[in-house]
């Protein structure tokens, strides 16, 4: 899988915002919270060619301290989200 | 999802000084008939000019915004007014405005009109029957 092309994260306050946003238009109503560490994992994926769950848990344990368990279960939640919020398409 | 004003609205106004356009979904039920809150999304951009039956996002107070129509201006003075409320001005100067409705959109993407709404404007009287009508019909 891959993430779709056209969208921007954006810090605002203590999370990041990801809008839908082309070189004009800021569309506020395509838009959805990511907290540090799921802005963390969308920023070291939005150039890939493709990635799985394995890709983004290779990366929380680079960064966190946690088990490889649970990184490959919060990897699996975060696609899962991604997914609902329509951010991922696949190959 | 609903980002409180005072983190949200000061980024619009930045994205729109710096030239981008902002899409959003206001929400209230001041601007009814021609903005329905929670439903229409607005179009904002960078005002180049600002005229009577323009409808502006303002800062009318300190983290204090309204998404109203210019209703009067007198130099530097404006009066803002919702189109659906039956009392109640606010007045801010054109320093105060931060962006403009270029675009009001349905949510099935249909492109409402953007009027002066003079005939609008001049109706307070009768204004409170023809917000009830709207709302029986329409809503």
């Amino acid at each position: 899988m891959k993430v779709l092309p056209g969208f921007a994260l954006r810090p605002l306050g203590n999370e990041y915002l990801l809008i839908a946003e082309s070189v004009e238009l800021v569309n506020f109503n395509a838009m959805i919270t990511l907290n540090e560490s799921a802005a963390y994992l969308w920023r070291n994926v939005a150039d890939k060619p493709s990635f799985d769950e394995h890709t983004l848990a290779d990366l929380l344990l680079a960064e966190y301290e946690v088990l490889p368990e649970q990184a490959l279960a919060d990897a699996r939640k975060t696609i899962a989200s991604w997914q609902d919020a329509h951010l991922l398409t696949d190959i | 999802m609903q980002l409180p004003n005072e983190i949200f609205i000061p980024e619009i106004a930045r994205l729109v000084s710096d030239g981008k356009q902002v899409q959003f979904t206001p929400t209230g039920v001041s601007m009814r008939p021609f903005i329905e809150g929670g439903v229409d999304n607005v179009t904002l951009a960078k005002p180049a000019d600002l005229q009577v039956g323009d409808i502006v996002l303002a800062e009318i107070q300190q983290q204090h915004y309204v998404l109203h129509r210019i209703y009067a201006i007198e130099g530097d003075a404006l009066t803002l007014m919702g189109d659906g409320n039956l009392v109640g001005t606010e007045h801010c100067t054109r320093a105060q405005v931060l962006a403009k409705v270029i675009a009001i959109h349905s949510p099935k993407g249909r492109r409402k009109p953007l009027t002066r709404a003079r005939l609008w404007r001049h109706m307070l009287r009768t204004r409170r029957l023809w917000l009830k009508i709207y709302r029986h019909l329409c809503i």
